[in-house]
């Protein structure tokens, strides 16, 4: 787990200060222009019966939809018809290029939503299931199942995104319910984060998508009732009418919840968004449209579970992505940087000795090649043992490993291997001496594209930075029937 | 001291605060808190925790919705509805059960009209009787016993569980069968809920072991994988699967060898110890003088006393109170003044820890030159 020791003490902090510690300077998740925000509630104990859901846009205007008796077919249907023909309509008005954002308030609601897309994705349309409900649902099961990528941002769980930004004076276990996590971050004047996360505890009911037991009970009477008036009847007039006092406590239960999420989100969107956030925004997107241009298609068939095949290659893919994003962030973030040096995933020094111009002869060559040395004087002795290797932060195709180390005082020389050689007609950077430098063992991987912040810039997102930085260099030790460019 | 003492002692004990009898659920669930001895010793003196809890000021919300129990039984009887046909159809599947060989005896209406310990000691007793027939491979002997009552040892006193359906003999084996109302979507169960359901089946298992050892069969007989009934998607359709428990039935049985030592429990139990309802601060007394083991997983262990023990360790300033790996984070360190007095200054309460000292100094200097600070 990356930053543990880091979390670890900033928790301690918080519990102390009564308010939350920042863990991240930056938003590592893009959050769109317009986001589809839901919360729902479901009733107890059956898989995907919404009493309730709201949803929307816009603050200022959520839509409600109520089944006062979800186990009843078409009222149930009558609800799921309209939330879907509603969330495709979001979807088709969408940009183009623009994959759709739905935004919960914790991870047991985007787990719900699948359920209910998946329980309509594959129904045959008629008999009171319309043809946006069924699209819908395959969207809605789309969305929420990339989010298991790693840095995919089409399904975002508050919960989950806002304990990456802040360390709460809670256990990760209590951070899992929004309210009292968002008691922590932000809590009411003249209150501790412990005070408020307790009472939202007592008082509050869960964002869902369930409600709390006691809760239930006096729903429980209310359904109760209606189903003794309507007896037998799903006249939607009917329903509306005798259903009244059912929905109006599901939406002053459910207002909360808006609330809550919108609270969450707005936390989330202050931070500044970090640059590799875009970009991996812009992958959703393209996974998006190919998923429309699939799916419009008439035959285009859908399976219910992952083939073998496409498990293994989804795991790697998700490996990759995890390894990606953990680079990107500490790229991004001097937090997150810290984090990893608690970790012992990176180190930053001071450059004492710079030998850029460095050639040796390998064993077993016959030519010289480039391999540049540096020594760095840390504060503390190295977490990371000799050999390892590592990446420059500032041009993470510059690798190389520590091929020497001292305890006292605490330095590592590293030698670079990798990024030696002149790239599209620019020479390579190295790090400087009297200069500090930062190097991480978290290996963005092969297919890494990486923008770094302008040298001068570094940690500022003002713009973006030119693409030819974040190249990978091809030079390899591996690769010997290949001359190496800085032969002498 | 003998069982009869000791049980009049956690009598005494429990002073006037209402008795709870253990089930398979709260059996299981204590595994979660093996270290708790507070726990132990409340369960064994049969303490209501949950009203315990409200008398401490920090009651825990209700565990289950009454929508969650309609549908509960309401699956149950789908499976058993005309005569078990859905029953036998998955055991059929499992555990290769001929359906013309199938003979299913109800355990759940005792003939005598008693009620609470006493039925189900009687019903204990019958469900003896149906084992013993279908053990003597009595070729007509009922092999399918809905709702079988079997006991099990827990802390010197015995608990009476109603199995769902039990066990069913075939190849040999007895079978526990489990049925749970959560879904099985696309074939897969939410692992949050198989936990539970298997250490509950584990605790079925043990208890149907004990039984037969009791009768002087082999308890052997007793198949370690259990068989789970679940609704299949979205409706009520049953389907099933096994579930191997060797696992949870090894830490249950090393739970109980534990728990199963009067003279260890006694030995916790100070002397002239009373809980009572009337007086909150004496009740809260009396509780502190039983160690507990608090940790953030309490509250997920279905102890009603978590948000009790959490305001105190909170109160106290324990790191535990913000997860193990807090905890573990800051070795023998384990207040949160002392962490924050270390990372402060850099100075180590023992030599043990200069490095971890040294480390966190740094850390926190990384950390505010890096902007970081309170949100
Ligand atoms: S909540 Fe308290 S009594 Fe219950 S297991 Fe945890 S520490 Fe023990």
């Amino acid at each position: 787990m990356s930053g543990a020791l880091l979390t670890a003490l900033l928790r301690v902090r918080a519990a102390q200060e009564g308010r939350a510690q920042r863990a991240a300077r930056f938003r590592h998740l893009h959050i769109a222009d317009e986001p589809l925000v839901v919360a729902a509630y479901n009733l107890a104990g059956d898989p995907a019966s919404p009493l309730g859901i709201v949803y929307g846009t816009d603050r200022e205007r959520p839509c409600f939809r109520v089944a006062p008796e979800p186990r009843n077919r078409d009222i149930r249907f009558r609800l799921l018809n309209t939330f879907f023909s509603d969330f495709v309509a979001y979807v088709d008005a969408l940009p183009e290029g623009d994959p759709p954002q739905v935004i919960a308030g914790n991870q047991a609601t985007l787990d719900y939503l699948f359920r209910i897309g998946d329980s309509v994705r594959f129904l045959p349309v008629g008999e009171g299931v319309e043809p946006e409900t069924v699209l819908g649902g395959r969207h809605l099961v789309r969305l929420v199942e990339r989010r298991q990528r790693p840095g995919a941002a089409t399904a975002v769980a508050l919960t989950r995104d806002l304990a990456a930004h802040w360390i709460t004076g809670q256990s990760a276990l209590e951070d899992a319910a929004l309210g009292p996590l968002l008691a922590w971050i932000d809590p009411p004047e003249g209150q501790t984060g412990r005070g408020a996360a307790e009472s939202a505890e007592h008082t509050g009911l869960p964002v869902g998508p369930l409600p709390k037991p006691e809760w239930d009970e006096k729903l429980a009477r209310l359904i109760t009732k209606f189903n003794e008036a309507r007896d037998g009847a799903t006249d939607p007039k009917l329903v509306s009418r005798l259903g009244t006092p059912v929905k109006r406590m599901v939406r002053d239960a459910l207002m909360e919840s808006w609330d809550d999420v919108w609270r969450g989100l707005d936390l989330l969107v202050d931070l500044p968004e970090a640059p590799h956030a875009q970009e991996r925004w812009a992958e959703d997107s393209e996974d998006w449209a190919a998923w429309r241009k699939y799916i419009h298609v008439p035959e285009a068939r859908l399976a219910r579970k992952t083939s073998a095949r496409a498990a293994v290659w989804q795991l790697g893919d998700r490996e990759q992505a995890q390894r990606r994003v953990e680079a990107q962030k500490i790229v991004d973030d001097p937090l997150k940087f810290v984090a990893a040096v608690a970790d012992g995933l990176a180190l930053s020094g001071l450059v004492v000795s710079a030998d850029p111009d460095r050639k040796i002869v390998p064993p077993g060559r016959k030519n010289k090649v480039s391999r540049p040395l540096f020594t760095l004087s840390l504060e503390r002795p190295s977490p990371l043992p000799l050999h390892t290797e590592v990446f420059w932060l500032d041009r993470l195709a510059c690798q190389g490993r520590i091929v020497e180390m001292t305890m006292s005082p605490p330095r590592v020389t590293i030698e670079i291997a990798k990024g030696t050689r002149r790239t599209r007609g620019e020479d390579p950077t190295f790090p400087r001496l009297g200069r500090e430098a930062r190097f991480t063992t978290l290996d963005p991987g092969q297919d890494w594209r990486i923008k770094l912040p302008d040298a001068d810039e570094v940690w500022t997102h003002s713009h973006m930075v030119p693409e030819t930085q974040a190249v990978a260099d091809q030079d390899s030790d591996f690769v010997p029937q290949l001359p190496d460019g800085d032969d002498a | 001291m003998s069982t009869d003492e000791f049980e009049a002692r956690l009598e005494a004990f429990r002073g006037d605060l209402p008795a709870v009898r253990p089930n398979a659920r709260t059996v299981a669930a204590a595994l979660d808190t093996p270290d708790c001895r507070r726990r132990r010793i409340l369960e064994a003196a049969s303490v209501d925790k949950s009203e315990l809890a409200r008398h401490l000021g920090h009651p825990i919300p209700a565990a289950q919705s009454p929508f969650a129990l309609r549908r509960g039984n309401l699956f149950e009887s789908a499976v058993k509805e005309n005569g078990d046909a859905h029953l036998i159809a998955e055991l059929r599947k499992q555990i290769d059960l001929p359906i013309p060989a199938t003979r299913h005896k109800d355990l759940s209406s005792s003939r005598a009209r008693t009620k609470g310990l006493k039925e189900m000691k009687l019903r204990a007793k019958e469900t003896q009787a149906a084992l013993s027939l279908l053990l003597s491979e009595d070729p007509y002997a009922p092999n399918v016993l809905d709702h079988a009552v079997t006991s099990l040892e827990v802390g010197g006193s015995t608990v009476y569980l109603e199995q769902d359906a039990l066990a069913h003999y075939t190849g040999n084996k007895l079978y526990v069968v489990e049925i749970k109302s959560f879904p099985v979507i696309n074939n897969q169960v939410d692992p949050v809920k198989l936990r539970p359901a298997t250490r509950q089946a584990a605790v079925y298992i043990l208890s149907l072991q004990q039984t037969l050892a009791r009768m002087g069969h082999s308890p052997e007989k007793v198949a370690t994988d259990a068989v789970l009934i679940c609704p299949r998607n979205y409706d009520l359709t049953p389907t099933s699967a096994t579930l191997d428990t060797r696992q949870e039935l090894r830490g249950l049985r090393r739970q109980l060898d534990r728990a199963a030592s009067v003279s260890e429990l006694e030995a916790l139990l100070p002397q002239g110890l009373t809980l009572s309802a009337a007086d909150t601060e004496h009740c809260a007394e009396a509780v502190e003088q039983l160690p507990n083991a608090y940790r953030p997983a309490c509250l997920d262990s279905g102890c009603e006393l978590a948000y009790y023990c959490r305001s105190r360790a909170r109160d106290a300033g324990e790191t535990v109170a913000l997860g193990t790996p807090v905890r573990q984070a800051f070795g023998p360190v384990d207040m949160i003044d002392d962490v924050l007095a270390m990372a402060d200054s850099g100075i180590a309460p023992s030599r043990y820890e200069q490095d971890l000292a040294a480390d966190l100094i740094h850390m926190q200097k990384l950390y505010r030159a890096a902007g970081g600070g309170a949100a």
